[in-house]
């Protein structure tokens, strides 16, 4: 995978703080480890529905799916002044852990980049991503990754296997809940209850 | 698919996103763990709609998300669906609103349900036993002993040209369901006369027949809970209750007494029975075979 363009960088970064202010509005927190897990779902769903959320390179990790450059992102928010990272005195997959905050000057960063229809689209994914997953703890929302498609595939080559960004087994899945919806209950599925849908077989695939 | 697929449809329907709508099931699926000094409460929604929104209750509360139920809690039953509801809006946010005067009922699920078809919206009553979702005034399922059930829907046509009003087996099936839910059983016969045959009181009593239109619900159930079963004729009117069936041997095998007595007895009379089991199946015979069961899922 080709190394991130500075302009993709900066467009990950405003979703990562758009990110950041839906878990606000929606009375959420979140830490590391969790920031890392709802970023993939985000960029899972996104997929379902046809779209690019980040461009993060996600690989396998002991812990589920781990992005470095989603790291390095959140640093730079951090030293930009625009999030505030709270030691909280755990240790999460092997580090030190923070809860993140968006702070004023992020949110007035926020409110300019939703109103461009590219960032108002990723908003409206990150708020589904938060209805369906957001409410989830650390252990909660990891253990749930272990359950997704592409993140198993790829673990089957082994830890930092890079996980395909173009997620094909959701995509397999998504077609075929689409078509047994269809076929066997006479259901129609839009690509946004596909994704609902996907999740579910997730969720029973993470026990 | 098939124990939500019905909410895909809702979500179409109301142009809400499913992911909302999974939510709520979500939410109404625990609420029999969300007690406030250990005692369960009640609380009612309404998804915001396009077309009408409620006006906010006076009682202002910080809005709070669908996934965390905890902060029902500190509000117990103020948003019980009689004076107030939650209303929910398109990222799962609740805040309490006020329903308007107009639409409110004499419980909270009949204000709820009033309201739902008042703002063409989708609204939910949680209740200590059982809950129910309304799409526009009508109702789309009932969660109960940890399942969503579907209204029954019974095709009486092919009684009607044989005599039976369909107004009135569906009133009776209408009784039936609330039995149902409050887990009372009880046999209630919808025969073609007026007049009583093969069957006794249990009871030391005498009952003055009377319409089943104008009984209400509690009262019709009052009657199931005497034991024995009620006589119906097809004019809709109560002719007995608390009634031992008189049959004979010959039956169906159908399984518990209620049962058995039912379908042996619409073996021989011109009749059709309705069997509540105290645990929630509904089943009718007709002619000593089981036409239709509903709610057989309830069955432990």
């Amino acid at each position: 995978m080709p190394p991130r363009s500075h302009s993709e960088t900066l467009a990950d970064e405003i979703t990562l703080l758009i990110l950041l202010k839906a878990l606000a509005d929606l009375g959420m927190t979140t830490r590391r480890v969790k920031l890392q897990k709802l970023t993939y779902f985000a960029n899972v769903l996104a997929s379902i529905l046809g779209q690019r959320l980040t461009h993060h390179e996600f690989f396998v990790f002991k812990y589920g799916p781990f992005s470095k450059q989603l790291y390095s992102d959140i640093e730079v928010l951090v030293t930009r002044d625009l999030v505030k990272a709270t030691p909280v005195g755990d240790i999460e997959e092997d580090e030190k852990s923070f809860e993140y905050e968006i702070k004023a000057e992020g949110i007035s960063k926020v409110k300019k980049a939703l109103q461009s229809p590219e960032f108002a689209e990723k908003h409206s994914v990150i708020l589904k991503t938060l209805q369906a997953v957001g409410d989830l703890t650390t252990n909660q929302i990891r253990d749930l990754s272990y359950g997704e498609l592409n993140f198993r595939k790829a673990r089957e080559k082994g830890i930092t296997t890079v996980i395909d960004p173009s997620y094909p087994l959701c995509l397999e899945s998504k077609r075929l809940a689409i078509d047994v919806a269809q076929n066997e209950f006479g259901i129609h599925l839009s690509d946004e209850d596909a994704s609902l849908m996907y999740l579910e077989l997730v969720r029973a695939l993470a026990g | 698919m098939k124990e939500y697929g019905w909410l895909f449809p809702l979500a179409e329907e109301h142009r809400c996103s499913s992911f909302l709508l999974m939510d709520i099931i979500r939410l109404v699926e625990r609420s029999e763990h969300i007690t406030s000094e250990n005692a369960r409460f009640s609380f009612s929604l309404a998804v915001e709609s396009s077309r009408a929104s409620l006006s906010a209750a006076n009682l202002v509360i910080e809005p709070f998300h669908l996934t965390k139920p905890g902060r029902l809690a500190d509000f117990k039953d103020i948003a019980d669906g009689m004076n107030m509801c939650y209303q929910v809006d398109s990222n799962g946010l609740l805040r309490l609103a006020q329903i308007p005067v107009q639409y409110r009922r004499q419980d909270p699920d009949e204000t709820m349900k009033e309201l739902s078809a008042a703002i063409q919206t989708l609204t939910v009553y949680v209740g200590t036993t059982l809950a129910r979702m309304y799409s526009q005034g009508v109702l789309v399922r009932t969660w109960r002993k940890g399942r969503w059930l579907e209204y029954p829907k019974a095709e009486f046509d092919e009684f009607a040209s044989a005599g039976y009003p369909i107004r009135l087996l569906s009133a009776v099936l209408a009784h039936c369901v609330r039995m149902s839910e409050k887990s009372k059983g009880g046999i209630v016969i919808v025969q073609k006369g007026d007049t009583l045959e093969s069957c006794e009181s249990l009871r030391d009593i005498h009952f003055s027949e009377c319409d089943l239109s104008r009984t209400p619900a509690a009262q019709f159930i009052g009657y199931a809970e005497m034991d024995g079963a009620i006589m119906l004729s097809v004019r809709g009117r109560i002719l007995a209750v608390a009634q031992r069936l008189k049959c004979g041997e010959s039956g169906g095998g159908m399984g518990g007494t209620r049962h058995e007595s039912a379908s042996r007895y619409s073996a021989e009379h011109e009749c059709i029975a309705f069997v509540v089991s105290s645990d929630g199946p509904i089943s009718i015979f007709n002619a000593g075979s089981l036409w239709q069961r509903f709610f057989a899922e309830l069955k432990p």
